[in-house]
Formats: structure tokens, sequence, C-alpha cells
């Protein structure tokens, strides 16, 4: 077999499986934290982001997630996918960029306009 | 004993066809290729032959009549056949059916559309181990009630009915009972006369036979159960079920049931003992994980486990190929939807979703069950590592 799981991309898979950029539980100060819990589901995702000293650009992005492969698996590309960006330029092209390079069915985009909504509050709460 | 990479413990979905039984179906794709309703050659009479042998045993099992006996494509058809056969021919008395939550969605999709139809059907409530209550049914039995629904053993969690019992008060209450024995046939006895059931279905691939076999029992006498066919065209199974009859899968339901009743009893002991081993361990080595349903009258070889603050998805996807599951829940919408089975018993549509099913059988071994205990173990720490949900339970801000 060459995918054993038809319902996720081998992309999204290794994220699941493999998760880049955890957040550890540092205790650092310069981190906004956007935090996203459905109380149906039980899907969670929390992002820890640091923007550069220009306040530009996404310099660090962590995260910790849990509920579906979905969920957990686009956490984790989001922090790969964020890094060195705008935020104005995540909101723009996560949610078609999330689907074309993890391969999402349909019916996991729901977690794409999540996220973008995540970002969207970035911008509300931080000093950027 | 692996396929191929996996563990197989999805018994409750399909069975593997057990090699005996396809050693008996072989000769009747070839060699033996005639169509049981062929008369007028020895092709036929000897595909009519098998047929006839494979009624007898499955009669025999069930302490029925041969005559009682007819074949179906499946479990659903048979299911389909019951319900809106006698939905349709007892119309006269009444059109009020009688079923449980809890059923397999063959049935409920069923008595949905009679619904729609103009049938009313009662869908009775469990209690959170998935036990329907005896007086409620008798209360909610009508003058125009015509049909009883409730299945011998539960798919998601192996609860088992008091069969006899709900067969009794049918009796007393003068309706039909229909029993889905899908789950329960070849796992534990059945007797359709001491249980007082007029109808009941089940099909081959959950018994180590092929799929696209099925079967319904009907009553033949005190009473006798009349049925409006489903299809037309050739008249077969005595004008009930029309259609040419599968003959090599019915053979191999023939073996299977054979097999099935042969090793009843070691197999349940058996497996009961894997089956309690694993949870023993997953619910000793993982923190939260619970047993859904009825410990106390269940299948031998179904556990459904829930884990506390797991996606039960996730679960599985973390396992990858190496482990065949089913979870609490169907991804077949915007969002997966949750077990009604679970919902039913009343657990959160989180608890379902944090469920799965573990459905042990015949080809399971205890090497295979040591190696579940270690990968479930080391998927739940994995996930539970990286989840702030996990995180804030710790914190004892989440229940």
């Amino acid at each position: 077999m060459n995918s054993y799981n038809i319902k996720y991309s081998s992309v999204l898979l290794a994220h699941f499986n493999n998760p880049s950029n955890v957040w550890s539980g540092k205790d650092e100060t310069d981190f906004e934290q956007i935090r996203w819990f459905d109380r149906d589901s039980g899907d969670s995702i929390y992002f820890w982001i640091r923007l550069s000293e220009d306040g530009l650009k996404i310099k660090d992005c962590f995260f910790r997630a849990s509920g579906a492969p979905e969920s957990i698996g686009m956490a984790s590309w989001v922090t790969v996918f964020a890094k060195n960006k705008s935020v104005a330029e995540i909101i723009q092209s996560i949610e078609m960029s999330a689907r074309e390079q993890l391969e999402l069915k349909p019916v996991h985009w729901h977690v794409t306009k999540r996220c973008k909504m995540m970002f969207t509050r970035l911008i509300e709460k931080s000093k950027y | 004993m692996k396929f191929g990479k996996t563990i197989y413990l999805d018994y409750n979905s399909t069975t593997p066809v057990d090699p005996q039984v396809i050693e008996a179906m072989t000769p009747y794709f070839y060699e033996h290729p005639g169509n049981a309703a062929s008369k007028g050659h020895v092709m036929g009479w000897f595909a009519e032959d098998a047929v006839e042998n494979t009624r007898k045993i499955v009669a025999k099992t069930l302490h029925a009549e041969p005559a009682e006996i007819i074949f179906t494509s499946g479990a659903t058809e048979s299911i389909n056949l019951a319900l809106k056969g006698v939905a349709d021919r007892y119309k006269v008395k009444g059109k009020h059916l009688i079923t449980v939550k809890t059923e397999h969605s063959a049935v409920l999709d069923t008595c949905t559309y009679l619904a729609k139809i103009g049938y009313e059907v009662t869908f009775l409530p469990v209690n959170h181990l998935g036990q329907i209550d005896l007086e409620e049914l008798r209360n909610a039995i009508r003058e125009d009630t015509i049909l009883v629904s409730v299945m011998f053993a539960n798919n998601e969690t192996g609860h088992i009915h008091p069969i006899a019992e709900i067969g009794k008060i049918c009796h007393d209450c003068n309706v039909l009972f229909f029993c889905d024995a899908t789950q329960a046939v070849g796992k534990v006895e059945i007797d359709v006369h001491e249980m007082g059931v007029h109808l009941l279905a089940f099909s081959s691939h959950k018994i180590y036979g092929s799929k696209g076999v099925g079967v319904l029992y009907r009553r033949q006498t005190a009473p006798s159960i009349q049925l409006t066919p489903l299809f037309h065209g050739g008249g077969h199974e005595w004008d009930l079920r029309s259609g040419t009859l599968n003959v090599p899968g019915i053979v191999g339901l023939g073996t299977a049931i054979t097999i099935a009743n042969q090793r009843m009893k070691q197999e349940e002991e058996r497996l009961g003992q894997l089956r309690d081993y694993l949870e023993r361990n997953l619910i000793d080595q993982i923190e939260g994980v619970e047993i859904n349903g009825d410990v106390q009258k269940r299948l031998s070889h179904v556990s459904n486990l829930r884990f506390l603050h797991i996606d039960g998805e996730a679960l599985m996807t973390k396992m990858g190929p190496s482990i065949a599951l089913s979870s609490g829940s169907a991804c077949t919408s915007a969002s997966a939807a949750p077990s009604h089975v679970l919902l039913a018993m009343g657990l959160t549509d989180r608890e379902a979703k944090s469920s799965i099913r573990f459905s042990l059988g015949r080809f399971v071994e205890k090497e295979e069950i040591e190696e579940v205990i270690s990968k479930v173990t080391s998927a739940v720490q994995s996930l539970r590592s990286i989840s702030p949900v996990w995180d804030m339970y710790k914190a004892g801000m989440l229940p």
C-alpha cells in the first residue's frame, strides 16, 4: 500500500506523526499566545508567536494541539509556514496554501479557517 | 495472526474468511457451477443439495426448521425484508413499530424510512450501560403495535440484551419480535423458540464466512409469520426472496457456522481472557481509560474503551497501519459524527469521539494483544505530550 491512510495526505501525516516546533512550556515573555478551543469536539490549537524586532515578520512560531489528526497536523504545518512571513501574508494565503500543501479534503477545510481566524486575532491583540 | 503488517482487531466489522470455509466454497465456483434453481439437471440438483445442507445446519443452530430459513445477500437485506415485509403485511392490524436507539443503522434507517411513509416508530432509550428498561418496552406496546425490533448484541459495545425476556413481553402483548442477531450468531447459543423470536437476521461474514450471504429466520408455526417480499422475479426462497442464490457463499456459511458452533465455548473463553487482559493492561498503564457499557452482559470478544481527552481518530491514525480498530465516530460529513450508540448511552460528543472499539476474533494471538497494549499506550502518551487540553486537565482546569 502506497498510502495507508486515505483520509490524510502524506504531508499532513508527516506533521501529525512528527510534529515540528512543539511548544515545550518555556517561560518566555516575548511570545504572543493565540488559542482556539472547540468545547464540542475537544479540538484545540495553541500558538506561541514571536515577532521580529521590527515587528514585521514572525520570527518564531510554536504550537500545542489536541484533537483530530487534521488539527494537530495543520498546527504543526502552520508553525513552519508562518516563519519569516508577515501576519498579513499569512492571513491572505494560509487557507489556500494549507489546502494545497496538505492536500486537505473539503471535510477538513474548517481547520484552515480556524487558523486564519487565529492569526486575524493576533493582529487585534498584538502590538503588530 | 497478522494480515500483512496489520493486527486486525475489527472483527465486529467483518471477519477474515476461515481457510476451511474457503476450501469448502472453492469447488462451487468452477467444478460445481450449477444454479440451485435449475431443476432439470444434475448440476442444479448438486447446487440445491449444497444449499439445503446449509439450510439444515442454520436451522439446527437456531433450533428452527429448514423451511424457516431464507437466504439473502446479507444482514441488511434480511433486516429490510423483516421490517418492511412485516410492516406491509400487517398494516391492517396496525402501523406502529418499536425499536431501540442503539440498534444498527440497518434497523434505524429502515425504521426511519417506514416512519416517512406513514408508520409510527417508537425509539426506546437506553441507560448509561446500554440497557433498555423492560417496563418501558411493555408500556410502549399499543393496540396498533405490530413489531418490536431489538438486537441480540450491540455491535459497538457488545452489550447483550435480555432477548428471552423481551420475547416473553412480545408474546404476552401479542406482537411480533424481530431480532438482529448479526453479532451474536456463532458467539452465543440461540434458541428462537425458547427466546420467543419470530424473525431473526444475521450474515455470514461476521462468522468467518464470505461477504454477500445473509439469513432471515421466519417462524412458520405458532404463529406463521407472513412477509411481503422486497424483490420479485423467480420466486426463490418461497417467493420471499427472488434472485439466484449465492451457492458458494451459502456453502461457506454452512462450514462457517459449523466451525463456530464447534468452537463456541472455547473461543468465548479464550477471547474473553484476551479481552480482559487487554482492558486490564490499558486501564493500568494509561491514566483516564474507562470501559463504555455493561461489563457483565456483553460479548466476550468486544471492548469499547474511552480515553480521556484523546481523539479516537487521532489515536488510530497515530498507530498507523499497524493496528486495525474502529473509532467511536464516522467522518462522513463536515465534522466527524460521534457514535449514535454511545450518545444514546449518555456520553457527550467528546466522550464518544474519545472511544475506540476493540473487537477480537479467532485469529488473534496473545503476542498481538501485547503489541496493541504497547502501541496504544505509546500513542496516547505521544498525543497527550503535545496536548494543551491534557495540560489543562493536569492543572485541574478541566474535568
